[in-house]
């Protein structure tokens, strides 16, 4: 039981203006506070210190290949997903881990020094949370954790939000990840008309909520709040089949000809491994200064849609796009399964919206759940 | 949501101003409950406190080899399932309806976010909660008194120093 702060489990409501109070008490903290913010012509995480930084009022349209922002009403968290995730700042694309310089000739090692400031970040839905319990699956709980992903998730606050409206390209329910935060969070809200209900998930989000202005919610409001995510479940137009089916599916017809129509739209463009929250591949890079005194060591982001993800001594295994596009997708989907015991996908669609030729991943999967011809 | 005036006659809810009274009445439910069911059992972890309104409640916990055995009854305007406002539980002891009751349900952490919000309901509330203790623990002494009879007979109990 906590001793100080609110309860785990309870529900309370702010009026909207006061969730810059949350957002200066995690300041106070120490943490850097990420949020929502317009940048680039999309609706993406990033350092924020005022609530009239996030996109008031904004709202996306999503569809296979295609992200549009307009203006609709007045609610903060109307927007759904952009193309960013938490994957960035927990797995960041670029990151050093290791740096070697020539000394009187002997080598001497240091490893990076951890992220200077714990991360808190405001907006994150079911399906990012549910990634980030894949990554901490591959990365965390596997035969060696990864260390720098380690420090970043284990002080990261999360603030999450109970989706009001899918885009048309979600399928998260069908994933059994959202709309709802059901875990994951440490404070979980709710957005309505005029007020926002907040409910506590951790005793660290008990005592940053009880630093500001709230009420008690009572049993109608809390019945209202948890509406919202319902309503939004009944929006959702895209699902795929339960997890065995698409794993048993993908398993049972390898050459299966839809592969061939794919392949001719598919530009291995990497934009769905990159979009995605929990594709986790990452090469490492030493990179030397011209004297040959000093190395360094970094991991980057890699994609299974690049030449060189397959290549081995014999040179790249996976020569076509039809072999890449299979591969990704029967990982994904299926062999991910066998590998880490859930799927790979959490159905928040921007592989979808962001492949610029529009492949639908639940519509690939019902072509190859097909009957071959 | 009750109305507020169901609470007002609960000798639990006496002497509380409306105001109070009015937010408890936010986060209660009416639960009709009939005889023989059991609210809740024995190690369970439970969301709601009750207080009840018509009917008798038993509480019962279990001994191995003699199964269930009934310690009390709670009768209307008195509280039931107190560990879920104090540590999220377990249940000390299980409770069967004894008779058809009327019991009004209080979710708990939102009591405590609400005595959170309200320190003198909150004082309030822990002043009724350390009174139903206390009312148990009597009521355990005198268990124990019975249990124990007959290790100190009367002779031994009343001798000593006078």
């Amino acid at each position: 039981m906590n001793s100080m702060g609110l309860p785990t489990g309870c529900y309370v409501r702010i009026d909207k203006p006061d969730l810059q109070g949350l957002l200066d008490e995690l300041r106070r903290l120490g943490y850097r506070v990420l949020g929502p913010r317009l940048s680039q012509g999309a609706i993406q995480l990033a350092d924020l210190e005022s609530i009239q930084q996030m996109p008031i009022g904004w709202v996306d349209e999503q569809q296979p290949g295609r992200y549009r922002l307009r203006q609709q009403g007045s609610n903060y968290f109307d927007y759904v997903v952009g193309p960013g995730s938490l994957k960035r700042f927990l797995f960041p694309p670029q990151v050093e881990v290791l740096q070697s310089l020539s000394l009187h000739g002997s080598f001497q090692f240091t490893a990076p020094k951890p992220p200077p400031q714990p991360l808190a970040v405001i907006g994150v839905r079911a399906c990012d949370l549910a990634a980030v319990r894949i990554l901490d699956r591959v990365l965390l709980e596997g035969p060696a954790s990864d260390a720098d992903y380690r420090a970043r998730r284990q002080s990261l606050f999360v603030l999450a939000v109970n989706c009001a409206r899918p885009a048309a390209t979600c399928f998260c329910a069908s994933m059994n990840s959202g709309p709802a935060v059901t875990e994951g969070a440490d404070l979980a809200l709710f957005e309505l008309p005029t007020h926002f209900v907040l409910e506590v998930g951790s005793e660290r989000g008990g005592e940053v909520l009880s630093a500001i202005k709230w009420r008690p919610c009572s049993t109608r409001e809390v019945a209202e709040a948890q509406q919202v995510p319902r309503q939004a479940e009944k929006r959702l137009s895209r699902a795929l089949p339960s997890r065995e089916r698409v794993r048993d599916l993908l398993r049972a017809d390898l050459e299966h000809e839809h592969y061939d129509e794919i392949a001719q739209r598919c530009l291995a463009c990497s934009n769905c491994t990159m979009s995605c929250p929990t594709c986790f591949c990452s090469s490492i890079h030493d990179t030397s200064d011209l004297s040959g005194e000093m190395c360094t060591r970094e991991r980057l982001w890699a994609s299974c849609f690049t030449d060189d993800h397959s290549y081995m001594n014999s040179g790249t295994v996976r020569k076509s796009i039809r072999a890449r596009y299979r591969q990704w997708l029967t990982h994904k989907l299926s062999s991910w399964i066998d590998q880490f015991g859930t799927s790979g996908c959490v159905g928040c669609g921007r592989c979808i919206t962001w492949c610029p030729v529009g492949i639908d991943l639940t519509a690939e999967v019902a072509a190859l759940g097909g009957t071959n011809s | 949501m009750v109305s507020r005036e169901i609470l007002d006659g609960l000798r639990f809810f006496q002497g509380l101003p409306a105001e109070y009274v009015e937010q408890l009445a936010g986060i209660a439910e009416e639960r009709n409950v009939e005889a023989g069911s059991m609210l809740f059992r024995e190690g369970e972890t439970a969301s709601h406190v009750h207080i009840v309104c018509t009917g008798k409640v038993s509480l019962q916990i279990r001994v191995p080899g003699r199964g269930p055995i009934e310690l009390q009854t709670i009768g209307p305007g008195e509280l039931l399932g107190w560990s879920a406002l104090l540590n999220n539980g377990p249940m000390t002891a299980a409770a069967r309806a004894a008779t058809d009751c009327r019991l009004i349900s209080l979710n708990a952490v939102q009591l405590l976010a609400l005595c959170e919000h309200e320190p003198r309901l909150g004082m309030e509330v822990m002043r009724r909660l350390a009174s139903s203790l206390s009312q148990r623990l009597r009521y355990t002494r005198l268990h124990l008194l019975d249990v124990y009879r007959h290790e100190f007979p009367p002779s031994a109990a009343g001798g000593g120093q006078s």
